[in-house]
């Protein structure tokens, strides 16, 4: 009794397409609000970060469309998902070659574009782990079968790490590791492997100088109060802008921690400005979004045909949703500051961009239903 | 193998979902505890950091005299301070004022107080405060990072040294120190303001709150006219210097009111300098010198005299003899009398004559009128710092008090009170206290001060007596010859005093005062003037000699500028009239 798959055109699952238009919107409003101020002053136009993002949103959705209608199972093509992966190499390496901007190697300029590889690397994991583990899903026991799945996954951290982007790598390692335990990988393997990252982790951790601010921000968050003026600066300033908003906030554009307290107001650290303006009722609205989400993309995950398609719909999921809780963490001081966007309302072409295409891959794999009538 | 996938996957991405759920509820608790329970303090820390309460200066009120002229003026004018940068090193702050040094002079006392500070610990330090613009156009170009110029207010005299005294002069925060800066210091000062800033992280200002703003401080406007105070500096300064003296005082005055027109002392100092003056030169000789002032003092003894005893200007005195003997002491006169009548003894101002009067009216009465005329105690001019004068009770007295007291020793006064004195005289009896501030200037208008009522303490026939029958005639026939104005025929009593020598114990028969009071015209007064010029040494000294020409000189001036028409076409003045210049040039 083989079910066989239906691709029916245009039956997405319309609540995770309104999620994520609302989170949009939710995002350019806060942007311009956050940004307007310092872009006036930096590009004499407070609408510079607004239309920025605007046109990363418009492209966004275009991807996203052709990703939602494309018929084909892009998912278990091994030439898409080897050629996307290489790809990722390709540009992660290309990131040395361009000249570092404000000390790290992280995006490809050329032609105007500038292009943050990272992102796309998240997506082009998240397909390839999938797409290994449906191939070896027979001998998912063997501890052979899953040492060059690490060592792919391995080798993009190092890549990142080299970057340096400490907070996309640990996120990239967060999601593969949940999606290799989702898969099915034995605990053992994968609590081998966690040790190994963790103790790999540590030592370049260990061998960085002190003086680096991935030190300052650990001990900042450790000890905020002797770091007042340095490290600790942005957490503080995030939980006073936090605590300021209250129940209702401040207001839209009320902000004052946006005048230059709060570094990075309009990308890391939104969400401090969403809940000083709009308080506990708009944090956890932008949270109980994000809950949405999880929810939405697990019901599709459950609902996918077969494994590839599960596997792929929990990892995307989880890209948003990880990388959402790890930012409002972050925002809240519950996490040391690492560099982590919140995903689809911080201001980031690149991110906005791969992250629409991440919603479109779930949408269309929401649009693969098992066809009762064959089974008749 | 299939089976056991599909078995554990949903039990694992159930741990899953268990584990992302239980982090939204982490981040859930962490925000309701941040925005509700933490919210007040977060906010009023927030609110700290951005809003900057400051005190907002006013402005010092300028000093005016009775015509409007600009005496002091508080001016903008540029200070320097230093800022410590977070976490700045001593040494980096000792560089920048090194480099500072070349282009601004600076003191080895104020490097050293930079330097103390600096090792201090200070964030703020003042490098030095109201300098010139060039100098701070010069650190501006310079741009030393750290070094800030702050505008502050200066006090500026536009005349300078003149009316030094009265003026006062203010500290490096324009506090009044001294003079009428200091009296009237809660007037000028006015009421500092408050302002709230608000300010982003770069310390820009956004936005200003004026909670209070600030009151400017009242403009003060002084009966002085600084015309008139121009001549009796001028003509002092001239008498100081013929006379080789020590010091010297002169006050002009309009007796009706007590308005005091002029008041000039020697010797001076420039209120714009006020830290570097000479400690002497602070000095008010007009209102905290107390000095023996006599014969002047005959003035008294004269009006006690006649309030007591009508008859006593028929009445004779023997001086022949020539000096007066009690208790071992001799006192002299200055010439050789013979008979002189009660007149007489004050035109002349006879020292035998004098104590034969005072033993005649005793020593209680005579006290009480020196109380009267309101010595040994101050007059209350609005100066600060006024002495009150040494006069001892009688019951401290000795055998030589009182005929010493008759020609005016073992009795200090001040050239105030002197003043006070010959204004009752001049007014008919009716004593005014001196006053300096005619009135006030503030946002609701100018304020007059009342004037106290003016006491009696004469009866107008004895004032008359006095004027008309002694000092009208001490300048027509007696010791005050020098001090007659052609035109304006004025009455006055001469003063010469020894000094006593507190070496020798005893009065020096080398070192005198000259002392002249006495206003003009005799008949209706229209100014008063006292003179006293200290420790004459170019050989005259004689009151009639060093301080009536002072008085003629400036009478005279001051007569004619104040408008007063002279009774006769005075013939030692050259008047300022076309006709004048049109005999002089066309001949």
């Amino acid at each position: 009794m083989k079910s066989r798959e239906i691709f029916r055109r245009g039956s997405f699952d319309r609540p995770l397409f309104i999620i994520t238009l609302l989170l949009i919107i939710i995002g350019l409003i806060m942007i311009f609000s956050s940004s307007a101020l310092v872009a006036a002053e930096k590009y004499h136009q407070p609408f510079h970060f607004l239309i920025e993002q605007l046109k990363g949103a418009i492209l966004g959705f275009i991807l996203m469309a052709i990703f939602v209608f494309i018929r084909r199972d892009l998912f278990r093509w091994p030439a898409f998902i080897f050629g996307l992966l290489i790809l990722c190499l390709l540009l992660l390496s290309l990131c040395f070659l361009m000249p570092p901007l404000s000390g790290a190697n992280r995006w490809v300029m050329a032609f105007g574009i500038t292009f943050q590889p990272s992102e796309l690397t998240k997506i082009s994991l998240i397909l390839f782990i999938a797409f290994y583990l449906e191939k070896k899903k027979d001998r998912l026991d063997e501890l052979k079968t899953i040492l060059p799945l690490l060592a792919v996954i391995g080798l993009f951290v190092l890549l990142i790490l080299r970057e340096p982007d400490l907070g996309t790598a640990v996120l990239i390692l967060f999601i593969s590791f949940l999606l290799l335990f989702i898969g099915g990988i034995r605990f053992r393997h994968l609590a081998g492997a966690g040790a190994l990252a963790l103790t790999l982790f540590l030592l370049y951790f260990l061998q960085l100088p002190r003086e680096d601010y991935r030190w300052q921000r650990w001990e900042a968050f450790i000890s905020p109060d002797l770091h007042r003026d340095r490290a600790a600066f942005q957490i503080l300033q995030s939980k006073l802008a936090v605590g300021t908003g209250g129940l209702i906030g401040v207001g839209l554009g009320e902000s004052t921690r946006k005048l230059y307290f709060l570094p990075c107001a309009h990308t890391d650290f939104i969400y401090a400005i969403i809940g000083e303006e709009f308080g506990l009722i708009g944090s956890l609205l932008v949270l109980a979004l994000y809950l949405l989400f999880f929810w939405r993309g697990w019901h599709i995950a459950r609902n996918a045909t077969n494994y590839t398609h599960r596997l792929v719909a929990y990892g995307l999921t989880l890209m948003i949703c990880c990388q959402a809780l790890l930012n409002i963490s972050i925002v809240l001081a519950i996490l040391p500051t690492k560099g982590a966007p919140l995903p689809l309302i911080s201001y980031g072409r690149s991110a906005l961009l791969c992250q629409l295409v991440a919603v479109g891959l779930l949408l269309n794999i929401s649009q693969r239903k098992v066809s009762s009538l064959i089974i008749k | 193998m299939k089976n056991q996938n599909s078995k554990q996957l949903p039990k694992r991405n159930l741990i899953v979902t268990i584990g992302l759920v239980l982090w939204f509820l982490l981040i859930l608790g962490r925000l309701v505890e941040l925005q509700v329970f933490k919210h007040a303090q977060l906010k009023n820390e927030a609110i700290d950091q951005n809003r900057y309460l400051r005190e907002i200066w006013p402005t010092r009120g300028t000093i005016r005299d009775c015509q409007g002229k600009i005496l002091a003026q508080s001016l903008s004018v540029p200070s320097l301070f230093l800022a410590r940068g977070k976490n700045e090193e001593n040494s980096s702050l000792l560089e920048k004022i090194t480099a500072l040094k070349s282009l601004i002079p600076l003191s080895s006392r104020e490097w050293q107080r930079i330097r103390n500070r600096i090792d201090n610990g200070d964030r703020f330090i003042w490098i030095k405060r109201k300098i010139s613009w060039e100098d701070c156009e010069k650190v501006k170009q310079a741009k030393i990072p750290g070094i800030f110029v702050q505008m502050e207010s200066k006090r500026f005299y536009p005349l300078g040294a003149h009316l030094a005294h009265v003026l006062g002069g203010v500290d490096i925060d324009d506090r009044g120190l001294s003079g009428v800066e200091y009296k009237y210091n809660n007037f000028l000062q006015g009421k500092k303001g408050r302002i709230l800033i608000l300010r982003d992280a770069l310390h820009r200002k956004y936005d200003l709150e004026v909670i209070e703003p600030a009151q400017p401080g009242q403009d003060l406007i002084l009966t002085i006219d600084s015309n008139i105070q121009y001549i009796a500096e001028r003509e002092l300064e001239k008498a100081i210097f013929e006379n080789q003296a020590c010091w010297g005082t002169v006050i002009v005055s309009r007796p009706s009111t007590g308005e005091i027109l002029a008041m000039a002392s020697y010797p001076d100092y420039d209120p714009n300098n006020f830290a570097t003056a000479e400690p002497s030169a602070l000095i008010n000789r007009a209102i905290q010198e107390n000095f023996e002032p006599g014969s002047a003092f005959k003035l008294i003894l004269a009006a006690a005299a006649l309030e007591l005893k009508p008859d006593i200007f028929h009445r004779t005195y023997d001086c022949s003899i020539g000096y007066f003997s009690i208790g071992g002491l001799s006192i002299r006169d200055h010439r050789r009398f013979n008979l002189l009548s009660f007149p007489e003894v004050f035109i002349h101002s006879s020292n035998v004559g004098a104590i034969q009067v005072a033993l005649e009216i005793g020593r209680d009465y005579l006290y009480s009128w020196i109380k009267k005329f309101g010595l040994g105690e101050k007059t209350g001019i609005d100066l600060p710092g006024e002495e009150t004068g040494i006069l001892r009770p009688p019951n401290s007295w000795t055998v030589h008090t009182l005929p010493y007291l008759a020609i005016g020793y073992e009795i200090s006064v001040t050239a105030i009170q002197l003043l006070q004195v010959i204004n009752a005289i001049a007014n008919q009896g009716l004593l005014f206290p001196p006053r300096i501030l005619k009135s006030l200037e503030g946002p609701e208008g100018i304020q007059k001060l009342p004037s106290s009522p003016p006491v009696r303490i004469l009866s107008s026939y004895v004032a008359r007596e006095i004027t008309d029958n002694i000092l009208a005639k001490v300048v027509d026939l007696g010791t005050g010859k020098a001090a007659a104005i052609d035109g304006f025929p004025p009455a006055g009593k001469t003063g010469t005093a020894q000094k006593y020598d507190p070496w020798l114990k005893t009065y020096s028969s080398s070192r005198h005062r000259s002392i002249f009071i006495g206003f003009a015209p005799f008949d209706k007064p229209a100014i008063s003037i006292v003179v006293v010029i200290d420790e004459p040494k170019a050989g005259r000294y004689y009151g009639g000699e060093v301080a009536a020409p002072v008085f003629r000189e400036i009478g005279r001036r001051v007569l004619l500028y104040l408008g007063e028409i002279p009774r006769f076409k005075p013939e030692k003045i050259t008047l300022a009239s076309s006709e004048n210049w049109r005999n002089h040039h066309q001949p």
